[in-house]
């Protein structure tokens, strides 16, 4: 059986307990259909990339904003409106990658990711190749990503394996010292900000 | 026991029943501690119809990949969030 039939079987299996489970609490009067999709709908309205891609572009712009954004991230994006307790109290932090350190995002054991501040994650975040070997050989998934590091510079790997989150400062392109924040930010990619692009 | 950053750390090498947050691929590794993130609920202690509500610190750790995986690029780096209990001062 191909891995990617066992994926399909998997999901269908999570689907089937989720709906279970919806059907049980809502027997029980503990949530409605309706108050579970407004809870989503007002979630992903304001999860989305163009957050992270702001909060590069203010931090590029803005030496103490970068500062107080490598110092408390979740004080920082507060400062743009974006609020990281919607669900459950998480520490954010952002890294910054310099010529000497690279870094890159993964989570190991299941997906956890920044939401609120990438939107939802590209598929490939979730899968077991990208998880598994993003810690143990991260310079070849960069090559499959395109990106070639020069040898000097060293790869650290960051696995979200509980209460935090985490996201990737870019460095800031040469020859960008005249643009706006705006255009600065329609720069960035959110590949960038999981650090599998180097912007 | 808490621990400072800067403080050299080695994983829990046994392999635990139910469920945990520590990496198989991380268990029985040295690390040192770069920062404290927080206190949070004990993840391997509140899942389940047995619930202890034991709160524990979450550390950021970093390894040396090459203490990690044998095949692994020498300046690599790996950090991971483990709560006190995943953590010893020796092996």
């Amino acid at each position: 059986m191909s891995a990617h039939v066992h994926d399909h079987e998997r999901s269908a299996a999570i689907s089937a307990r989720v709906k279970g489970l919806i059907a049980r609490l809502e027997q029980r009067r503990l949530t409605s259909e309706a108050e579970l999709d407004s809870t989503i709908e007002r979630f992903l309205l304001n999860a989305k990339v163009q957050n992270g891609y702001r909060i590069v572009a203010r931090a590029w712009r803005d030496p103490g904003f970068r500062e107080r954004l490598l110092f408390d991230a979740n004080d920082a994006v507060a400062e743009l409106g974006v609020d990281l307790s919607y669900w459950a109290p998480v520490r954010l932090r952002v890294v910054e990658n310099t010529p000497k350190t690279h870094n890159m995002i993964v989570c190991t054991l299941c997906s956890c990711y920044p939401i609120a501040l990438l939107g939802p994650s590209p598929s490939w975040y979730k899968s077991e190749a990208y998880r598994a070997r993003a810690v143990r050989d991260p310079r070849s998934v960069l090559e499959e990503f395109g990106v070639t590091l020069p040898a000097e510079t060293a790869i650290t790997v960051w696995d979200s394996t509980a209460e935090a989150r985490y996201m990737v400062l870019p460095m800031r392109p040469p020859g960008t010292e005249r643009l706006s924040e705006s255009d600065l930010a329609s720069l960035v990619t959110r590949d960038g900000l999981i650090g599998t692009a180097l912007v | 026991m808490t621990y400072e950053a800067g403080a050299p750390v080695w994983t829990r090498a046994q392999r635990q029943n139910g469920h945990t947050r520590l990496p198989a691929y991380l268990r029985g590794k040295p690390g040192v501690i770069v920062a404290e993130i927080g206190v949070f609920p004990l993840p391997d202690e509140n899942v389940g119809e047995h619930k202890s509500g034991r709160r524990s610190r979450l550390y950021t750790v970093a390894f040396q990949a090459r203490d990690v995986f044998d095949d692994a690029a020498d300046d690599q780096v790996i950090c991971a969030d483990l709560f006190e209990e995943y953590l010893r001062s020796s092996p």
